[in-house]
C-alpha cells in the first residue's frame, strides 16, 4: 500500500509536470489552456441549461440535435452544433496538446507566434470539430434510439481498441514534432498540417473513448472519466492503456446486460 | 556486507593510471563474468542492470543472450528502461544507477575473494596531462580474449563494439576506436547553468519531466552531448543503443567519468546545482527512480540526496577533480569571468531570430545551408554594450537510419576542406538518432534536437569582420565518410538570441 501511495504520489507530481509547470521560465501556456478549456467546459454546460447530467442527453443539446435529426431540421442549426463540437474540443482536447502548443510558440519568431499558434489550433481545433460532427453525433443520434445496444457496442469498441498497436502508434504520434516553415504562407501552412496531423493522432488514440462517452447514458460521468484517462496516458511516461480497456470492458458488458434485460 | 574504506569513503580511481591487469580491472573482470551468469530477473545480475537502463525484448542482440529460465520480471514496468536522457534528469539518474551497480559489483568481487573497497574506475579520455597519449584509446584489458591466468576475459569476450585499430602503448596494445578531440572537447565545463530553456543549451540539460526525449522541445546539456553522446556513438556495438549499453563493461567506466565531469562542474567558481525542488525531490517521497542494492532490496533516491558524492548513499569521491587545462581556452573566448553568479537561468527565453527552410539532406560527408537573419531580430554586437548577448544554433528534429556518423559544425567557414578551430560550434554525435527517428520511440519519430551555444564563434567572426548580421552559412562536416546505404536529415536549423 505505501509503494502505491508513493507511486501515485510520483505520478501526480509528474503529471503536473508534463502539464508545463516544471519549466517556470516557459511561457504561461498552461494556464491559458486551462481557462480556454474551462471556458468551454463552461459553455457546454450552459447549453445543457446548466445541467451537466442533461449534457448530451434529452434536455441537453445533444439530446436537442437527435430530436431535431429526426425532424428532419439539422442543416439550419448546423453552426451552432458545429460551435458546440468546437466546445467540447476546447474543453477536453486543447489541455492535451500544451508540449505541441509549446512547441509552436519557442519555434516561430516572436512578432509572428500568435498567427502561428491561430494557424496550429485552426488545424487541430478544425479537424475535431469535423470528427465529432461526423461521427459522434449521428452515432448520439443512434443511441437516442437503442441506447444500451450501441452505447455497448461503442464501449466493447473502445476497449478493444485500448489494446491494439494502432492505439499505441496514435499515442506516440501525439508526442511527436514536426519542423515548421519559419516565414510566409509556408510557416502558415507548416502550423496548419502540424495541427492537423496531431488531432489525427489524437482522434486515433481518444476518439473510439470518447465517441463512447457521449453515446453512453451517463454522458456527464463518461465524459469526466475518459477526460482523466486521456490526461494520464498523454501525460504519463509508458501509460497503461489495458487498465482503460478493463474499464470499458466493465462499462460495455454493464450496458449490454441493460439491454438485455 | 562490504564496509567503506578511508573514513567510510571510497575512492573512484582513473583507468589509465591504473598498472596493467591492475587488482580494480581484475576483479572487475571477475566480477562481470559471475554477474553476467545470474538469470535476468536477477537484479544483481549484469543483465537485469542493463535492461533498467533500457531493454527491447524485439531487438535480436538481446535476443542471442537468453539463457534457459530467463524470463522477464514481473515489476520490470517499475525498474527497467528508465534511463534518463536529454533533460536534467540525466546526471542525477545515472548518478544514483552508477551507484547501486557499483554496490553490486563489490559484492560480487568480495564474494569472489577480492578487495573490500573495489570502485568504479573512471574513463578520462579528454586527459591532455598525465595520459594524454593514451586517453583517447580503450585499454588493452577490454580487447583482450583471457586474463592473466588464461580464463576468459568477461571485459571483451562476447561484447559487441565498432571495428578498431590496436596501438602500442607501455601498458600494452590498446584500441583505437577513433574517437578524436573534438569528441572529447570540455567546453560544457564553461556552461554558465547547470538547466536552461529549451533552445539554450545547458550543462546538465533542460528542464523535463521524468523523461526519455517524448517531448519534441527535449534537449540534452552540453556534458551529456559532448563528450557522453561522442563516446557512445564512436564505440558502437552495444554502446550504440540505450538498449544495450549498459552490457558493455566500458558503459560504467564512460559514465563514472561523466559523473566526475559533473563534480568537476559543480567545483567551479560561479557554477551551482539546480536549487529547484523540482529537480532537487520530485515526487516528494514517491521519486520514481527505483533500483536494487546489493541484497536485492528495492531503493529509490531523490537528487538532493547525491549532490555530494561523499555523503550520498553510495559514499565515493574521485581521484581527480581538477579543472582540466583546455577549459580555460573555453572560458577565456566567453568572458566567463564577468558572468553573473546565479543557479537559476535568466527568466528571458532566447528569441529566434533566423532559421532554414525545411527538410535538409544531410547524407553527403559536407553540407552547407544558407541561414537568413530576419530584419525584425534585433542586432547582435558583442562589442557594444546592449543588445543580445547569447547566440544558440538549434539543430532540429535529426532523424536517419543505417551507420550514422558524427557530423562537426562550422559557421562561415571560407573553404570547406579547411577546418577552423576558431569557426568550431560544436559536434552532432548520432546516439540515440536511430531510435528516435522510429515510430515506436515514445515521441513517436520525432528525432534529435541539437543546441549549441555559438557565442564564441559569433564573437571571432565579428572581431573578424566576418559578420554581416543577416545570414550566417552553417557547414555540417561528416566525421568519417559516410556509409552511403545511411540517411540522414535535419528538419531545419535556427538560430535563437537571449
Amino acid at each position: 500500500m505505501e509503494a502505491l501511495t508513493q507511486r501515485t504520489r510520483a505520478d501526480l507530481s509528474q503529471f503536473a509536470a508534463r502539464l508545463g509547470f516544471a519549466d517556470r521560465h516557459a511561457p504561461p501556456w498552461p494556464w491559458g489552456v486551462i481557462a480556454a478549456s474551462l471556458t468551454g467546459w463552461a459553455w457546454l454546460l450552459a447549453a445543457g441549461h446548466g445541467d451537466l447530467a442533461g449534457l448530451c442527453t434529452g434536455t441537453g443539446w445533444v439530446g436537442r440535435l437527435a430530436a431535431e435529426w429526426r425532424a428532419g431540421l439539422l442543416a439550419p442549426e448546423l453552426l451552432g452544433y458545429a460551435l458546440m463540437a468546437l466546445a467540447m474540443s476546447v474543453a477536453m482536447m486543447l489541455p492535451l496538446t500544451m508540449a505541441s502548443l509549446r512547441y509552436v510558440a519557442v519555434r516561430s519568431f516572436p512578432w509572428r507566434r500568435g498567427r502561428s499558434i491561430g494557424a496550429w489550433l485552426t488545424g487541430y481545433l478544425g479537424l475535431w470539430t469535423l470528427a465529432i460532427l461526423a461521427i459522434s453525433l449521428p452515432l448520439m443520434t443512434l443511441a437516442a434510439l437503442a441506447r444500451p445496444m450501441v452505447a455497448a457496442g461503442a464501449f466493447l469498441f473502445a476497449a478493444a481498441w485500448q489494446l491494439t498497436p494502432a492505439k499505441r502508434w496514435a499515442l506516440r504520434a501525439c508526442h511527436r514534432t514536426r519542423p515548421l516553415h519559419p516565414t510566409g504562407i509556408g510557416a502558415d501552412g507548416s502550423c496548419f498540417v502540424y495541427g492537423a496531423r496531431i488531432a489525427v493522432a489524437c482522434l486515433g488514440s481518444c476518439g473510439p473513448m470518447m465517441f463512447a462517452a457521449t453515446a453512453s447514458p451517463w454522458p456527464a460521468l463518461a465524459m469526466t472519466g475518459v477526460f482523466a484517462i486521456a490526461l494520464y496516458e498523454r501525460y504519463r511516461p509508458r501509460p497503461h492503456t489495458a487498465a482503460a480497456a478493463l474499464a470499458f470492458t466493465a462499462a460495455g458488458g454493464l450496458l449490454a446486460l441493460q439491454a438485455v434485460l | 556486507m562490504v564496509i567503506p574504506v578511508d573514513g567510510g569513503i571510497y575512492t573512484r580511481e582513473d583507468l589509465w593510471s591504473l598498472d596493467a591487469w591492475d587488482p580494480t580491472l581484475l576483479w572487475y573482470a571477475k566480477a562481470m563474468g559471475a554477474m553476467f551468469q545470474r538469470k535476468m530477473q536477477d537484479p544483481t545480475g549484469w543483465r537485469y542492470q542493463a535492461a533498467i537502463h533500457g531493454y527491447d525484448e524485439g531487438m535480436p542482440e538481446l535476443q542471442n543472450l537468453l539463457q534457459p529460465g530467463d524470463q522477464e520480471p514481473g515489476d520490470s514496468d517499475t525498474y527497467w528502461r528508465q534511463c534518463q536522457h536529454h533533460g536534467w534528469f540525466f546526471l542525477p539518474w545515472h548518478r544514483g544507477y552508477l551507484g547501486y551497480f557499483e554496490r553490486i559489483v563489490r559484492k560480487a568481487v568480495v564474494d569472489l575473494g577480492g578487495p573490500a573497497d573495489w570502485a568504479l574506475p573512471y574513463w578520462n579520455y579528454s586527459d591532455t596531462q598525465e595520459n594524454a597519449d593514451v586517453a583517447l584509446y580503450v585499454r588493452p584489458e577490454f580487447v583482450t580474449d583471457t586474463l592473466p591466468d588464461g580464463s576468459p576475459n568477461a571485459l571483451f569476450q562476447g561484447v559487441s563494439r565498432n571495428n578498431y585499430n590496436l596501438v602500442d602503448t607501455p601498458k600494452g596494445q590498446a584500441a583505437d576506436f577513433g574517437i578524436g578531440p573534438m569528441d572529447v572537447r570540455l567546453k560544457c565545463l564553461t556552461a554558465q547553468h547547470f538547466y536552461d530553456h529549451a533552445s539554450a543549451s545547458s550543462f546538465g540539460g533542460g528542464v523535463t519531466a521524468f523523461s526519455h526525449g517524448e517531448d519534441g522541445l527535449d534537449v540534452s546539456g552540453g556534458v551529456e552531448k559532448t563528450p557522453h553522446d561522442n563516446v557512445h556513438g564512436d564505440l558502437g556495438g552495444w554502446m550504440g543503443t540505450f538498449e544495450t549499453a549498459g552490457l558493455d563493461p566500458l558503459f560504467w567506466l564512460h559514465h563514472c567519468n561523466i559523473d566526475r565531469l559533473w563534480s568537476v562542474w559543480a567545483a567551479a567558481q560561479n557554477h551551482a546545482n539546480p536549487t529547484d525542488a523540482k529537480w532537487l525531490n520530485p515526487g516528494g517521497q514517491g521519486f520514481p527512480y527505483r533500483f536494487h542494492d546489493e541484497t536485492g532490496a528495492s531503493k529509490s533516491f531523490a537528487p538532493a540526496s547525491v549532490l555530494d558524492t561523499a555523503t550520498s548513499p553510495f559514499s565515493y569521491r574521485y581521484e581527480n577533480v581538477d579543472t582540466p587545462p583546455q577549459v580555460a581556452f573555453h572560458a577565456a573566448r566567453l568572458q566567463l569571468a564577468a558572468a553573473p553568479v546565479s543557479a537559476e537561468p535568466p527568466a528571458q527565453a532566447p528569441q529566434m531570430a533566423g532559421a532554414s527552410d525545411t527538410g535538409i539532406d544531410l547524407s553527403p560527408a559536407q553540407v552547407s545551408v544558407e541561414l537568413p537573419i530576419q530584419p525584425q531580430a534585433p542586432r547582435m554586437n558583442l562589442a557594444a554594450a546592449g543588445g543580445p548577448r547569447q547566440a544558440y544554433l538549434n539543430i532540429e528534429n535529426v532523424t536517419g537510419e543505417g551507420a550514422l556518423e558524427t557530423r562537426y559544425v562550422y559557421l562561415n567557414l571560407p573553404d570547406a576542406t579547411a577546418p577552423d578551430e576558431n569557426l568550431y560550434a560544436g559536434s552532432l554525435p548520432m546516439f540515440g538518432v536511430k531510435e528516435m527517428s522510429r515510430s515506436a520511440a515514445a515521441s513517436g519519430g520525432t528525432g534529435k534536437n541539437f543546441v549549441l551555444n555559438v557565442t564564441d564563434v559569433v564573437a571571432h567572426l565579428q572581431l573578424t569582420g566576418r559578420w554581416n548580421g543577416q545570414a550566417v552559412q552553417v557547414f555540417l562536416v561528416a566525421k568519417r565518410p559516410p556509409d552511403p546505404a545511411s540517411k540522414l536529415t535535419v528538419g531545419r536549423i535556427s538560430l535563437y538570441y537571449r
